[in-house]
């Protein structure tokens, strides 16, 4: 994984012969980049193979104001550090990593850049990497990434054996799922809430970076801020509830369960992904398995559904690679992690440095930056679903089987908005200042038209669909206002809106089981027949209509406060959505099951198995619902643990967008300065 | 009387010519096309000896004549061949007849 | 420039570590009976049902008795308890805590909801004893009074909202109780949806208020303004205030030096950088001087003051700038910033803010009132609650008569700093409430079925407290709250007793509560009969009128009438009000004579048979609290010199309201003198009495000719059909929405996804062009070379004839035309 330098003794000595005369070169002497213990120091050698004297002018610690060193990472001043090299001398250099402060940083991954007279190289960098040296000391992310994928392939081998049953496959699926699970929860308990950005590592925490192509400056970069540590922590539980209600699949198992934990190893990479072009690997790497799960294990339209998913998020991501190439070719150089000169750059940890609305860019008369924002915002708003943009959600929904439809509505929405926070909000800043207004009201348009839209339909699911509609349009209101409170509603919107659409999917998978319709009028008075089941719904439905006590009022009631003093009228506008949604989830639920009981369900075929009677919920979907219940009532009194792993890396974000309007900032750094007027070759 | 020139040598072999063309032109039987063929073939040879006498002086004409007498006999038994072949084959030696090679 | 000082008599406040329990102990009884209950009644019996809802509730009472009595042992100033729990949000300048606190007016509240709770739980003992669901109905019971008791004792909007909401929610349940009647359950709709109108006006109000406090809105929109968020305040001795006397324990302000913190509950406090433990700590005593306070509250939060303790006088920090909780609310409404001589008072800049031209104030307070009207049923958001009579009777006894339905009005008392501040919204709240008194009142005249005639006296009875709030007199809308929650409790348990009885006769559910198939009950269900007439004397203060109903309407009528505080004169609204009282005395004795008055049907007299004790017993006692709660309040009336005793204590919770009005030279004309109030007090007996007289003549003779007279009375059919109201809302605003929501669906099918299919028909479209053009053109040129040699084939081939004559022709013919084309071209 991580490429070194080759030894360069045999070349220096041959030019040491013919060049005697030459000019100076400096080389980095041995492996790169520098590993280094926390707390410890480490050194690495220069050698001068050129042919005249070496002045070195400075080394020191590559930092800047917009995106500071972790404290306590220096360079040891010792003697005749700076003193120039003769030909063929070598000096070493070491450099100290003392963290300190209250949030000390457990990770390192800076450079230190050595400016010297040497014509061809002026300035170069070394990397210098802290590692624990345990497998889930530095590489936590890629175990929870690539754990399902262990389970792709594991059962790929049963497969070629001719060994692989149904029943194996299902508990390959559970315990990669749950090994993926139990490593987020110890994730979120090792993190830091209060590790910022101006502790160090652009406040990301459990980072793992390595050069992947060098060619094309990519590299393997992982990372978790505030936002991304709820998502993954959510995408974990969602998956492994979503085990647990696959056991209603019953044509080519194996098949299914490598597809979803192909799919489940797509989510996490997205979430955790902080180099763009990898970013960009895991959302088409998500994308495939959805289509092969929606269009093989869907319902009657399966096959119309699974293609219409399939190409509209495809042309979204058509857009996405467009500004993705755009975004790569405009950014300053910088350094690959073990300090070798980069022109342009895909981390989006050092796109954010960069200020493209600087550069002036414009593309038949259009800022380069706001169409670059556009694109990208099409592209995540297709996945979030936006209002134009959202008619295959209720046909995937509908076609989809229950666990897929739990992921789909669970997890998969959420891309849109992280992407948006992550890469729109984040690098285009100017562009988001300018768009947040338009953002407002395609935020409210999709509150109140999802409502409606929901209200009138007659399938339970797609109801369910529309109402995830309505339930993003918080998210993006919250977005737009680019207010603390607004933000963090939103953020938090989104893992609540996870929970409990996961828990209305697998209610209506409940209800499907059993009477393999969807149809609401063909419902009613299902509360005599099944009333733990309505218990349950009952709780379900008063999470999604935001009743306090409930997270789902939390993050609703965040987002309003948030969007009011900035969009005042629209976010009343919004508020009236609150009165639509509580008469479609009631209405619902009444026609569903309150009233007399549908007597001609006693002679349906589909209840011949249990004699013309709904069966109670069985222990395995009770199984399912318990802990996703129990995380929206705690969540209703108790949201603060979830707010503090969100508020200061949020902060942070905000702060690069609210700032924005004087991006001075992002260049006052010195380094960037010299980065600028030196340029290294 | 009157002296033999060039020119009576030249209308002798075009009458022949003539003839042998006719024959072959008119025959229907393969065995007369041959002989026809044969005819033409004697007229140029006389052409040859004439030029050759009245106008190069050589023995060069002869020569090709002798040529052309070889030549004609080894056709004729080919030709002969062929014609007994279609004789076996068809029955008959009417060329009219034998056309299979029409496309 | 010497440095910006705060100072104000802001509300110190004492801790006190039981206040969590009175609701928790409701929310215990609740998941007791929801996770065993269903069990526990079938295999212990009811008992495993009812002895922890009952005990709970009790429990609740003792905790909140005890609480009052801590509270009133304080002194004038200090009474306020405070119970923090833990913290739920922190985010910038949001921060909500779960923490409950008990003052005055949520001290009276918490005795009423728990009070009239516990007995009402005892009276379903009996009541629900045949109900299957049994376990059920305790669980949903003791999950409102949860609810509710968060709704009263929440120290901040956000756990208001909690219980404002939640209480919603039960109602919902509890009128959906029998769900399998699709009527009820379409009745416990119609109510959350409609409380979710009013909950609407409560958020925008909310969000109104909270950012008023921390900016303003300008021509670009927002701009908060970068006040300090925690100061150092000098806690000045409350002046103004009536008999202060300084008693209790912790003995009033001044006095003590030192500084208390008590925001941020669970904050880490550094003094001069030293740790000092973790708010909340109450007193600190510190040197003179100045003192830089931080408080760590999140993980990259924190908040620094810097203190200059004074000897001799208390500092306390105060929270500036927005905030949720009622307490720092109002301190920021007393707080002065003093700087370099000159002092501004806080209240004065937020009173002048204005948002779209309108001022800020006045808007929050409509739509806080908005929020009201859809709890409390007033105008135009009423209409649910006469269909929520379908709910079991102690529901509609406890829910919609005694505590649910007078949020509204608790939290316009509540907030009685902020309604001060701007007359419109008094006046709005003031004739509302008399317009839903007197319309609510004429409904109540025809109706035949006895809840309907108490639900309708509710609305009417909540719009007589909105008129007391309304009108600036907050203790008096309180007052009345009270009383009506003890003889409005009283009828509806009487008339749940009644039913109770007539279902032996009337087997119809409907029938069973018609009263003109009751009649003459008096005979048979004699202590029933009795209570329910103390307590139609009480709420109608009609015969004998110095009952608990006759002081508290008596005090709103007379406020009414002196009152300057609105936009119109006092004697419009007092006026609505009188003939609102005289309707009232009519419709209750109406329901009187109907029910209990005159000779039981033969069929009615030897079945019905008198409820059982523990149902009997409730209603003596309520009314026994009915007879004694008016005077019990007030004790020396204001006209004979004394003050009354309510007034006196909840005057720290009003106590700003009258500041604020001596400031624009309002409040209540004091020139009348008593002798102008017994006078009206006399007026409103007569009145009563007139109305009495007419239901007496009319029911109290001859049953059978006034019920046959009724429909001859003009009004009859509007009366008897409330103003088609419900019809008008039908026809209005619910067909358009479910027009809307058609429409859009249909949209959403045809237009939006009929894009996406045209995009991909068009694709199809373009690929099938192509195709052709492909095959037409390019396809087609190699074709056309192929077909054309071919063409030409045949026709050379015709040449091959196959006969060798032909061929030697061509020789001939070829050798011919090259002689002559090379004797021509040579």
């Amino acid at each position: 994984m991580i490429r070194s330098i080759p030894l360069v003794l045999a070349l220096s000595l041959s030019s040491a012969l013919a060049w005697a005369d030459g000019p100076p070169r400096i080389e980095v002497v041995g492996k790169a980049p520098v590993k280094i213990k926390a707390g410890g120091t480490a050194a690495f050698r220069l050698a001068n193979t050129g042919g005249a004297r070496l002045e070195i002018s400075e080394i020191r610690v590559r930092t800047s104001e917009a995106m500071p060193a972790p404290a306590g990472f220096s360079v040891v001043q010792d003697e005749g550090l700076l003193e120039p090299l003769e030909p063929g001398q070598k000096r070493t250099v070491s450099v100290a990593f003392r963290p300190s402060g209250p949030h000390r940083a457990k990770q390192l991954f800076g450079h230190v850049e050595i400016l010297s007279n040497d014509p061809a190289h002026r300035r170069i960098a070394v990397g210098v990497v802290t590692s624990k040296g345990s497998l889930l000391g530095d590489h936590m992310l890629s175990c929870i990434t690539f754990v399902p994928l262990a389970g792709v392939l594991a059962i790929f081998l049963l497969f070629l054996v001719k060994r692989s049953s149904d029943r194996l496959c299902q508990i390959i699926a559970y315990v990669t799922t749950a090994i993926s699970l139990a490593l987020s929860i110890w994730l979120v308990i090792q993190y830091d809430p209060g590790f910022g950005r101006a502790d160090g590592n652009a406040g990301m925490q459990f980072i793992e970076h390595s050069v992947w192509v060098a060619g094309f400056n990519i590299e393997y970069f992982l990372g978790v801020d505030g936002i991304s540590v709820t998502m993954v922590l959510l995408t974990a539980i969602i998956s492994f509830v979503g085990v647990i209600v696959s056991t209603s699949v019953t044509r080519q198992v194996p098949g299914y369960y490598a597809m979803y934990l192909l799919l489940v190893t797509g989510m996490f990479g997205v979430f955790v992904s902080l180099d763009f072009f990898l970013f960009y690997v895991f959302w088409e790497v998500m994308l495939l398995p959805m289509y092969f799960l929606i269009g093989i294990w869907g319902g009657p339209r399966k096959e119309y559904a699974a293609i219409k998913f399939f190409l509209y998020t495809l042309a979204g991501s058509v857009l996405m690679l467009l500004a993705l190439i755009l975004l790569y070719y405009n950014s300053e150089p910088t350094y690959l992690v073990d300090g070798r000169a980069a022109q342009h750059t895909f981390s989006m940890v050092e796109m954010m440095l960069n200020s493209y609305d600087q550069l002036g860019l414009t593309v038949a008369g259009v800022s380069m930056t706001r169409l670059c924002w556009v694109f990208l915002f099409i592209g995540f708003a297709i996945k979030v679903p936006m209002f134009p943009f959202h008619t295959w959600l209720p046909d995937a929904h509908v076609e989809a089987p229950t666990a897929i439809s739990v992921i789909l509505a669970g997890v998969l929405l959420k891309m849109g908005t992280y992407g948006m926070m992550r890469i729109n909000f984040a690098i285009l800043p100017e562009a988001t200042q300018w768009a947040a207004s338009a953002m407002a009201v395609f935020g409210v348009i999709n509150i109140i038209y999802g409502a409606f839209c929901a209200m009138a339909q007659e399938d339970l699911k797609k109801l369910v669909a529309y109402s995830s509609v309505s339930h993003m349009g918080f998210c993006l209101l919250g977005l737009s206002a680019l207010t603390p409170q607004g933000m963090n509603g939103a953020v938090l919107q989104m893992f609540n809106h996870g929970t409990i659409t996961a828990m209305l999917f697998t209610l209506v998978g409940v209800v499907y089981d059993r009477a393999h319709t969807r149809e609401i009028g063909k419902f009613g008075g299902l509360a005599s027949e099944m009333p733990l089941y309505t218990a349950f719904v009952g709780l379900a439905f008063m999470a999604s209509l935001g009743l306090p006590g409930l997270s789902g009022f939390i993050s609703e009631a965040l987002v309003f406060l948030g969007s009011f003093p900035v969009w005042p009228v629209a976010t009343i506008i919004a508020i009236t959505g609150v009165i639509i949604t509580a008469a479609y989830h009631l209405w619902a639920l009444q026609r569903v099951f309150l009233g007399k009981f549908n007597e001609s369900w006693r002679k349906s075929h589909a209840l011949e198995a249990t004699g013309g009677k709904f069966p109670e919920m069985n222990l395995r979907e009770l199984a399912s619902l318990a802990p996703l219940a129990a995380i929206v009532i705690v969540l209703g009194f108790y949201p603060l643990p979830i707010l503090n792993l969100i508020g200061t890396g949020l902060e942070d974000l905000r702060q690069m967008v609210v700032s924005a309007d004087h991006a001075a900032v992002a260049r006052a750094g010195s380094s960037a300065l010299d980065l600028l007027a030196a340029g290294p070759r | 009387m009157l002296d033999v020139g060039l020119t009576h040598y030249l209308t002798v072999a075009a009458i022949l010519f003539g003839f042998g063309f006719l024959t072959l032109m008119t025959r229907r039987n393969a065995v007369g096309i041959l002989l026809g063929v044969e005819l033409i073939l004697n007229a140029a040879g006389l052409n040859f000896v004439a030029f050759s006498h009245y106008v190069t002086g050589g023995v060069a004409g002869q020569v090709f004549t002798v040529f052309i007498i070889i030549l004609a006999a080894s056709e004729a038994a080919i030709g002969l061949a062929v014609v007994l072949q279609v004789y076996k084959h068809y029955r008959t030696i009417d060329a009219g007849m034998v056309s299979r090679l029409r496309q | 420039m010497d440095p910006i000082e705060y100072a104000g008599p802001i509300q110190s406040v004492v801790e006190w570590k039981l206040l969590w329990l009175i609701p928790a102990l409701p929310f215990f009884g609740a998941a007791w009976n929801a996770l065993l209950g269903h069990w526990g009644q079938k295999k212990y019996g009811h008992a495993f049902v009812h002895v922890p809802a009952v005990g709970a509730m009790v429990a609740s009472f003792v905790i909140a008795a005890l609480s009052v009595v801590e509270l009133v042992g304080l002194g004038h100033g200090d009474r306020f308890l405070w119970n923090p729990v833990w913290r739920m949000i922190e985010i910038g300048s949001l921060s909500v805590d779960l923490s409950f606190a008990m003052d005055p007016l949520s001290a009276v509240m918490a005795l009423v909801v728990t009070g009239v709770g516990a007995l009402i739980h005892v009276y379903s003992v009996g009541y629900m004893h045949t109900e299957k669901a049994y376990w059920r109905f305790f669980c949903y019971l003791n999950l409102f009074c949860f609810a509710m008791l968060l709704l009263v004792l929440g120290d901040n909007f956000v756990l208001m909202f909690f219980g404002w909401e939640g209480v919603g929610l039960c109602s919902y349940l509890l009128i959906g109780f029998w769900y399998s009647d699709y009527g009820k359950a379409s009745a416990g709709m119609k109510a959350f949806v409609v409380n979710r109108i009013g909950d609407f006006g409560f958020v925008v109000a909310l969000g109104l208020l909270f950012w008023t406090l921390g900016g303003i809105w300008g021509q670009d929109g927002y701009r908060a303004h970068e006040a300090p968020r925690l100061v150092g305040t000098t806690v000045v001795a409350e002046e103004a205030g009536p008999a202060r006397e300084e008693h209790g324990r912790h003995g009033g302000h001044g006095g003590r030096t030192g500084l208390t913190v008590a925001v941020y509950p669970g904050a880490k406090v550094l003094v001069d950088g030293k740790a000092a433990g973790r708010s909340p700590i109450l007193g600190r005593e510190l040197t003179s001087g100045e003192h830089d306070v931080e408080l760590v509250v999140g993980p990259r939060t924190s908040y620094e003051a810097t203190v200059t303790i004074e000897e001799g006088r208390e500092t306390a920090l105060a929270v500036v700038g927005p905030t949720v909780s009622f307490r720092q609310l109002r301190d920021q409404m007393v707080l002065e910033r003093r700087e370099n001589g000159e002092s501004t008072s806080l209240r004065d800049a937020f009173a002048n803010k204005t948002i779209w031209g309108v001022g800020a104030v006045t808007l929050m307070c409509l739509f806080f009132f908005l929020g009201a009207t859809g709890k409390s049923a007033q105008i135009p958001l009423y209409v649910w609650l006469p269909d929520a009579m379908a709910g079991p009777t102690p529901v509609s006894a406890l829910i919609h008569a005694a505590t649910m339905v007078t949020a509204g009005v608790y939290m316009v008392a509540r907030l009685n700093f902020l309604f001060s501040l701007s007359p419109v919204a008094m006046t709005v709240v003031a004739l509302v409430g008399s317009g839903t008194a007197l319309f609510a009142a004429t409904i109540g005249f025809f109706q035949y079925d006895i809840k309907k005639v108490l639900a309708y006296s509710t609305v009417s009875q909540l719009g007589f407290m909105f008129v007391g709030v309304g009108v600036g007199a907050y203790w008096a809308g309180i007052f009345h709250l009270v009383t009506h929650a003890f003889f409005k409790a009283c009828l509806f348990l009487g008339s749940g007793s009644v039913i109770h009885g007539m279902h032996h006769v009337e087997h119809g559910e409907a029938a069973a509560q018609d009263m003109r198939r009751m009649g003459g009950l008096a005979k048979v269900m004699p202590r029933t009969a009795r209570t329910y007439f103390v307590a139609c004397m009480a709420i109608t203060a009609a015969p004998v009128p110095f009952l608990a109903g006759f002081w508290s309407k008596d005090e709103i009528l007379w406020k009414a009438f002196t009152t300057e505080n609105l936009l119109v004169p006092g004697w419009v609204v007092w006026g609505l009000c009188a003939v609102a009282a005289g309707c009232t005395a009519f419709y209750m004795w109406r329901s009187w004579y109907l029910t209990f008055h005159g000779q039981p049907r033969a069929e009615v007299a030897e079945k019905v048979k008198e409820s059982p004790a523990s149902m009997v017993r409730v209603l003596e006692a309520l009314a026994v609290l009915s007879i004694v709660g008016g005077l019990g309040l007030v004790g020396v009336p204001a006209w004979a010199g004394g003050e009354p005793i309510l007034e006196q204590f909840l005057h720290p919770v009003t106590a700003l309201s009258p500041q604020i009005f001596e400031l624009g030279h309002r409040g209540f004309a004091e020139h009348h003198g008593h002798l102008m109030e017994i006078g009206f007090m006399v007026l409103s007996v007569v009145i009563a009495l007139f109305g009495w007289q007419l239901a007496r003549r009319r029911y109290g003779t001859d049953r059978q000719a006034a019920l046959a007279w009724e429909p001859s009375f003009p009004g009859h059919r509007i009366l008897f059909n409330k103003y088609f109201v419900d019809e008008i809302y039908a026809k209005t605003v619910v067909a358009a929405f479910m027009q809307l929501r058609l429409f859009l669906g249909q949209f959403d099918k045809w237009v939006i996804d009929g894009m996406v299919n045209a995009t991909s028909w068009g694709m199809r479209l373009s690929a099938w062009i192509t195709g052709k053009i492909d095959e037409a053109i390019v396809d087609g040129a190699v074709n056309a070379v192929s077909n054309g040699t071919l063409a030409v084939g045949n026709r050379l081939r015709r040449v091959q004839t196959g006969r060798i004559q032909s061929y030697i022709y061509g020789i001939m013919t070829g050798a011919l035309v090259l002689a002559v084309v090379s004797y021509v071209v040579l």
